[in-house]
């Protein structure tokens, strides 16, 4: 299907966030945000960007048996949900690391990886994963 | 502010149905509604639909269902919420009815999901995640479920065998229901020996991919008296948003949107929880039901896995809940599911519902959500 292509303009977009990590930070609240976005929930306008942490906190996970169909390759793979600052949080695959070993709590650290094939090509698309420390 | 009352519904079979196609149901179903109704006109019409554009390459569907219903050219509207969208319809008549902008609404839902592959459906559920934050890295729906179930099971205790009695009590609901899609008793043992598909959930936690379609006739009280029905009242209505990142969320074990929408619908209704004789919820996955369960009141945080354990919410218990079989038995067509669980409380209420009657049940809830918790509608009824 041709909707699930990452396009160029679209995969060029993202690549502060995908790359550096840049998220968004409100001096206010001392909350950040990823990605950076035009206001915060206390309803300051005045955003900074800053890049984030490259190691957090894992909060929960999965085991992923049945992906979607870029994703086919590489099932089953393990993805949780890090937290890398207060309020920012990325969803990303836990790589290189046995399943057994995986658990609630635990450190990990983001690295750049490959994440998907793009379209009939195969065009690589690439962003963040994380590895325990 | 006028009272409304549901005064037909319709629903046909739920299930694989090759032969039809995205408007033969909302048709059908359409048409079941309006003859139950008694009504010999519509003044405005509601679709409450998902993605027919990935599903079925196919928008612009007021226009579609009025033409292929002999309508047009009354006002159709097409609402989308993802899998809340049926229930957002309901209310978007309900609102019309009160406000007194149309005497006459169908509201109705559907979803044509089969078309497609299974892979290709799974890309386009996910749509109703954040695609760029958590699609792209390779999450799914039951993937999100899962990482609630996990958190949650972490947070309270709730175990594997609670989530999988979940599976357990609404198969046997929907055993009896003749439109369910998967009219089988299944066991814990079966739930949890099934096909792994996100850890913890397997393939029995999950609910299907589904064609079909469930619609409504909304109308003033004081009309449905004329049409000599019985009254059933819609008398609470909530919605609310969260975060479209299930990973924003300050509580991963927790839904807010369901809490606040069902605040204000207990609150428009002047009732608690406490008033509520059952309900049809969001069970698109067994952990959603009980986090569900908590948000909407029906037990303490933390505490909806020991009262299905219990039997608190079979047929029979303390607060029935999802007695047409839920989504997980009955099926879930996106954007039909929230029309169908008003359906399903008005047949309730009508006695209809043979084995699975709830005796004497006058006040019912439907919760309806869409994504990872991001949108949701509650909805309370009343018969008199």
């Amino acid at each position: 299907m041709s909707f699930e292509s990452v396009t160029p303009p679209r995969y060029a977009r993202y690549i502060p966030q995908r790359y550096r990590l840049e998220a968004g930070y409100c001096k206010e609240c001392d909350r950040y945000y990823f990605p950076p976005r035009k206001v915060c929930a206390c309803g300051c306008s005045e955003m900074e960007i800053r890049k984030l942490p490259d190691e957090g906190e894992l909060l929960t996970w999965t085991i992923i048996h049945t992906p979607g169909s870029q994703f086919q390759d590489q099932r089953p793979f393990a993805l949780g949900i890090v937290e890398l600052a207060p309020g920012a949080r990325i969803t990303t695959q836990i790589a290189d690391t046995p399943f057994e070993d995986i658990k609630i709590g635990m450190r990990l650290k983001v690295e750049f990886r490959k994440i998907q094939s793009v379209g009939e090509g195969g065009v690589l698309a690439y962003g963040y994963k994380v590895v325990s420390v | 502010m006028r009272d409304v009352a549901v005064v037909g519904i319709g629903m046909d079979k739920w299930g694989e149905l090759w032969e039809k196609d995205l408007r033969d149901l909302y048709v059908e179903a359409a048409l079941l509604a309006i003859d139950d109704a008694g009504v010999d006109h519509v003044d405005s019409m509601y679709v409450g639909c998902m993605t027919s554009g990935l599903f079925n390459a196919q928008e612009h569907l007021g226009s579609i269902m009025a033409d292929y219903l002999g309508m047009n050219p009354i006002p159709a509207t097409r609402i989308e919420s993802a899998c809340a969208s049926g229930g957002i319809a309901v209310r978007m008549g309900f609102m019309e009815v009160a406000g007194g902008f149309s005497d006459i609404v169908l509201a109705g839902g559907v979803e044509k999901m089969t078309d497609i592959s299974g892979d290709g459906a799974t890309f386009a559920l996910a749509t109703a995640c954040d695609q760029e934050w958590e699609a792209y890295n390779g999450v799914t729906f039951p993937g999100l479920y899962a990482m609630m179930a996990r958190a949650h099971m972490h947070k309270y205790g709730t175990t594997r065998e609670q989530l999988a009695m979940v599976a357990v009590k609404n198969h046997a609901n929907g055993y009896h229901n003749p439109n369910a899609q998967y009219r089988m008793k299944i066991t814990v043992k079966d739930v949890i020996n099934s096909v792994k598909v996100a850890e913890p959930l397997n393939i029995l936690d999950c609910s299907p991919i589904t064609d079909g379609a469930a619609a409504v006739i909304l109308t003033t009280v004081e009309n449905a008296r004329k049409l000599g029905k019985p009254i059933v009242r819609i008398i609470g209505s909530g919605q609310a948003t969260s975060t479209i990142a299930l990973h924003s969320r300050s509580d991963l074990a927790g839904m807010d949107a369901t809490r606040f929408a069902a605040e204000k619908a207990y609150k428009m209704a002047g009732k608690t929880p406490k008033d509520i004789d059952l309900a049809e919820v969001h069970d698109c996955f067994t952990i959603a039901e009980l986090i569900v369960m908590e948000e909407l009141g029906f037990v303490e945080k933390g505490k909806s896995g020991p009262a299905v354990e219990a039997g608190e919410t079979a047929i029979g218990g303390r607060i029935p809940i999802n007695t047409s079989g839920g989504l997980k038995s009955k099926g879930h067509p996106v954007g039909a599911t929230g029309v169908a669980q008003v359906v399903a409380l008005v047949e309730q209420f009508r006695c209809e519902k043979g084995e699975c009657q709830v005796e004497g049940a006058k006040v019912g809830l439907a919760q309806n959500m869409g994504g990872s918790g991001g949108s949701c509608v509650v909805t309370i009824l009343e018969a008199e």
